[in-house]
């Protein structure tokens, strides 16, 4: 069927439409790609564009195409180790399509560049499925689609409008069909085979390992981490401690988790006080677990809570999750084992000398562990010890150096001392890592947790009461707890274009749409980022659709209707905007017909008019009345309503 | 295979009061309903497809929402497309205009109308007959365009309009729609003329009377200008008055005449008896002579000019072989 198509001249317009929008579709992966690779990709679109503009160059010989091809395969290996993967499948991509732009000349070619270039748009939202992104991957598609039309225009040097208003229309058309598509195609739950490793690039947020300044990295960012909706009313800062991965282990510097992180809930803890019902929208983070409110009572489908309160997954969470959750701020949990208690005083011998000597001496001063924890607090408190993001960078012992020498620190670095100093007094302890606080949003009525919220905070063992959240970080900055990070570090955040909160008019305002774009992201989260097949089925469930068999067939009969209609109104609209002087002089003809003259068809209305009038003598000025007006009427753009009624009339009178 | 399902059909003829045309009625003209019109996906269709699956596995495999959106939306416009290509030639109306006689052996051109009843231009259309290269044309809104479409002209005789295919693939050239059209139209073809003209005048079947070129040398009166009269020979006097031209006719009314006879050539098979009976009369014709013809069972008066010709040629054109 090629030779269909084989007798289109190509316009340069053509070639020049398919390298602005592939430019486009390029744009985003342009910082993203080893810089050799991008830099390669734009040359090569670079010297198309020249060859475009200059007759005189020619496009490269295919030896030297076939050199090229060696080169961009062999830089694309150094730098991934693979031609394959995700990254690296990427990259070819690109490249490929910039070396065939070298070679494009028939309209086979340009088709094949077209279509990669839509293949190239998907790469675009593989990792960024944003709003924003969304509208640009729209407009990737409009272009690519423009120029899909441009190659089939056999017009040289189309209008740029006709291109632009086809390409519209047949995106405004297709939107329904889209929308019937996106809703009712039956969603396999995937993956459909394992994913390469590097399909899920970079985990965010916090990890199961914790060292000094892992979490004041986190703090600067404004992505969210999860959205929380509450059922009743939405808790107190102060409450709102959202239980991540629980360390037991260290080495005096780091933090990892303990033997507990499989093993299934103790059941033997009450829980007191009235439940709070919420229902929280993760971002996906890669890591195997889910973040609830302290204190975790009920698991989701996907989800079991262990031994430490946490919620841990089967797998990675790579995508948008929702889930309903109930926990307790009230609770009291049961004995430790002998394991236990070991680990929850675990200390390295050689690290940390002086801090585990000063909590030997509180153990030996004081004795009763509820005033070690509240001597400890007090001590943090009155010590010029200081809140910041950035503190320095300590050495081997970074307890004793942060706690004698700089003072200076993160949740982490409270957390981790006084979780020591603890220990040494003999209390078990542990840290527990996650989020505090968050803003809430009062247009889409939800909490918003963000990276800067990430938190580490100390659980102690006491007898009767279990395990009792402690924050260190409250007796040195209580501001951080009450009213969030934002407040804590507002001149920092003041350079991240936030504001400060205060009541100006243009503060409020700020925040009023700061806070309805975060609600409008929060919906295309729900609506479209977190439509998979469960959703779908819950969806469906609700309108009668119970099968997957129900569902296709739904899809089917809606995506025929739709285009059944489609081309009935627009035949339908078609036949109403048919031109009235066309249709009143068709009638003339027919007037004429009926007598047995018929109006030829290469015969204009000039020689018609002239032969009937051969014909019929009798009746020769009215011809030429109609004749001139119909003329008059049909070829020249300006005429008024009145003129074709006198039109109509006259023919209407037209005795033969 | 159709696009529309038979019953989805009948329900569009009904609301649009679609005639029904057979599809090979032997008109000059033809409306291009959904009975004539076919559409198929082209080869590049077919990649798109493969195109679209595997943006779907991309999609599911990464459970990636907004490459759901990109699948269907492709999906989608290319759905709409087949709405566009269709209606392409939908309603279009084609009829035949005059296709002028040729000679034998020569390029017939037929001349055809594409009429566009809607406000919606039409891109990209292309009409040929079997094998020829396409025109393509574009039709703005209620316009009509004229095309010519040639074949070569292969035997004497009638020789009626090869079956027109008429296609396109606009907007995106993933599908095709095409329609195949016959129309009731002719061409006249004469016999191919013999190269080397036999001394008609052998005189021996007692044929035409040879005579001078130039007719003879006393001067008739005048008779209206043809093609190929000496400039000389023109009354230029005459001719600024009106805005006809006038030649002076030489010779005598009886010698000028000649006779070009089917009897006269029996030592030929038919057409080459034929050819060279074409022959003479264009050469005649073109000497300005005045010549008649005798066929069996015709006689055509001896004359001049270019209808002469024609009625001539035609007797030739249409004898029957063997």
């Amino acid at each position: 069927m090629k030779k269909h198509l084989a007798h289109i001249v190509i316009s340069r317009n053509t070639t020049m439409w398919l390298l602005a929008s592939l430019l486009l579709a390029f744009a985003p992966h342009i910082l993203r790609l080893p810089i050799t690779l991008s830099a390669l990709c734009l040359m090569f679109g670079t010297w198309r564009f020249v060859i475009e503009r200059r007759s005189t160059v020619m496009l490269p010989h295919r030896i030297l195409r076939a050199l090229l091809l060696c080169t961009t395969l062999v830089i694309v290996y150094l730098h991934y180790d693979t031609l394959f993967g995700r990254e690296a499948g990427i990259a070819l991509l690109a490249c490929m399509l910039a070396l065939k732009l070298l070679e494009m000349r028939s309209v086979r070619d340009y088709m094949i560049v077209i279509l990669l270039g839509y293949f190239l748009a998907i790469t675009l939202v593989l990792d960024n499925q944003s709003l924003p992104m969304a509208a640009y991957m729209f407009v990737v598609a409009f272009m690519l689609t423009a120029t899909l039309i441009n190659l089939n225009l056999s017009q040289k040097n189309s209008a740029i409008s006709i291109n632009v208003k086809l390409t519209a229309k047949l995106f405004a058309q297709a939107l329904p069909v889209m929308l019937i598509l996106f809703f009712l195609f039956p969603r396999i739950p995937g993956p459909l085979w394992s994913l390469p490793d590097d399909a899920h690039s970079g985990t965010t947020g916090i990890s199961d390992e914790m060292s000094m300044g892992s979490i004041s990295n986190l703090s600067l960012s404004n992505k969210v981490a999860f959205r929380v909706a509450f059922e009743d009313e939405v808790i107190d800062n102060n409450l709102s401690y959202w239980r991540g991965p629980v360390l037991w282990q260290t080495d005096g510097k780091n933090w990892r988790t303990g033997n507990n992180a499989h093993t299934n809930r103790d059941t033997s803890y009450r829980v007191t006080g009235k439940p709070i019902n919420y229902t929280v929208t993760l971002e996906p983070h890669n890591q195997k677990w889910l973040y609830g409110l302290d204190l975790p009572a009920t698991a989701p489908a996907q989800a079991t809570i262990n031994r430490d309160f946490q919620l841990v997954t089967k797998e990675e969470v790579t995508e948008l999750t929702r889930y309903k959750m109930t926990s307790f701020s009230e609770y009291q949990t049961g004995p430790l084992s002998d394991n236990e208690i070991q680990q929850a005083l675990q200390l390295p011998a050689n690290r940390n000398s002086r801090a585990i000597a000063l909590g030997q001496q509180w153990q030996q001063q004081l004795k009763s562990p509820q005033v070690i924890i509240d001597h400890a607090l007090r001590y943090f408190n009155q010590q010029p010890f200081s809140y910041t993001l950035k503190p320095p960078l300590l050495g081997n012992n970074p307890i004793d150096e942060f706690l004698f020498e700089t003072q200076q620190g993160f949740c982490e670095h409270y957390a981790a001392s006084f979780t020591t100093l603890m220990r040494a007094a003999g209390i078990p302890a542990r840290i527990i890592t996650g989020y505090q606080g968050g803003d809430f949003n009062p247009i889409g009525n939800y909490l918003i947790v963000r990276q800067r919220d990430a938190h580490a905070w100390t659980e102690v063992w006491l007898e009767n009461r279990g395990w009792v959240r402690i924050d260190p970080t409250a007796s040195v900055a209580p501001e951080r707890i009450e009213n969030g990070a934002e407040s804590a570090f507002s001149e920092l955040f003041n350079r991240q274009s936030t504001f400060q909160f205060n009541n100006s008019f243009l503060t409020s305002n700020w925040l009023k749409l700061r806070y309805g774009w975060d609600s409008l992201n929060n919906s295309w989260n729900q609506w479209i980022i977190g439509y998979d097949s469960l959703k779908q089925s819950q969806l469906l469930s609700l309108v009668g659709i119970q099968s997957v068999k129900q569902m296709a067939i739904a899809m089917v009969m809606a995506v025929i209707t739709t285009l059944t209609a489609l081309l009935l109104l627009s035949m339908y609209r078609n036949r109403q905007k048919q031109d009235a002087v066309s249709l009143i002089y068709q009638r003339f003809c027919q007037k004429f017909s009926t007598i047995g003259i018929q109006r030829l068809p290469h015969e204009g209305p000039l020689d018609f008019a002239q032969r009937i009038i051969t014909l019929r003598p009798d009746i020769e000025p009215q011809i030429l009345q109609i004749n001139d007006l119909y003329i008059a009427l049909k070829y020249r753009p300006r005429h008024t309503p009145q003129q074709i009624k006198h039109l109509q009339q006259r023919v209407q009178r037209l005795k033969l | 295979m159709k696009y529309l399902p038979p019953l989805i059909e009948n329900i569009a003829a009904r609301l649009f009061n679609v005639e029904r045309r057979s599809g090979n009625a032997r008109n000059d003209s033809i409306v291009l309903t959904r009975r004539h019109i076919y559409i198929l996906p082209t080869y590049y269709g077919i990649l798109f497809a493969m195109l679209l699956m595997l943006l779907l596995v991309g999609a599911t495999n990464y459970n990636n929402s907004l490459g759901f959106v990109l699948t269907f939306l492709l999906t989608s416009i290319g759905l709409v497309s087949i709405i566009h290509t269709y209606r392409n030639l939908l309603q279009l109306k084609i009829s035949a205009g005059k296709a002028s006689a040729v000679f034998c052996g020569s390029i017939a051109t037929f001349h055809l109308q594409l009429e566009n009843p809607d406000k919606r231009p039409r891109y990209n259309i292309c009409t040929r007959f079997n094998r020829n290269s396409p025109a393509i044309i574009n039709i703005i809104n209620n316009d009509m365009v004229t095309i010519k479409l040639t074949c070569s002209a292969t035997q004497r005789g009638w020789q009626t309009m090869e079956r027109i295919t008429i296609d396109s693939v606009f907007p995106l050239g993933l599908f095709r729609a095409w329609s195949y059209i016959t129309l009731s139209k002719s061409c006249l073809v004469y016999p191919l003329p013999a190269t080397e003209p036999l001394s008609s005048m052998s005189n021996g079947g007692g044929s035409g009377k040879e005579h001078s070129q130039n007719g003879g040398d006393d001067f008739i009166g005048y008779r209206d200008y043809q093609p190929g009269d000496s400039p000389r020979h023109v009354n230029w006097k005459a001719a600024a008055h009106s805005n006809k031209l006038h030649t002076k006719h030489f010779g005598d009314n009886e010698s000028s005449e000649r006779w070009f006879e089917w009897d006269s050539l029996q030592a030929l098979d038919t057409e080459s008896r034929l050819s060279q009976l074409c022959r003479w009369i264009i050469d005649a014709e073109k000497n300005g002579v005045d010549y008649g013809l005798r066929m069996p069972g015709t006689t055509i008066r001896p004359g001049q000019g270019i209808d002469h010709q024609h009625r001539c040629l035609e007797v030739l054109s249409l004898h029957p072989p063997g």
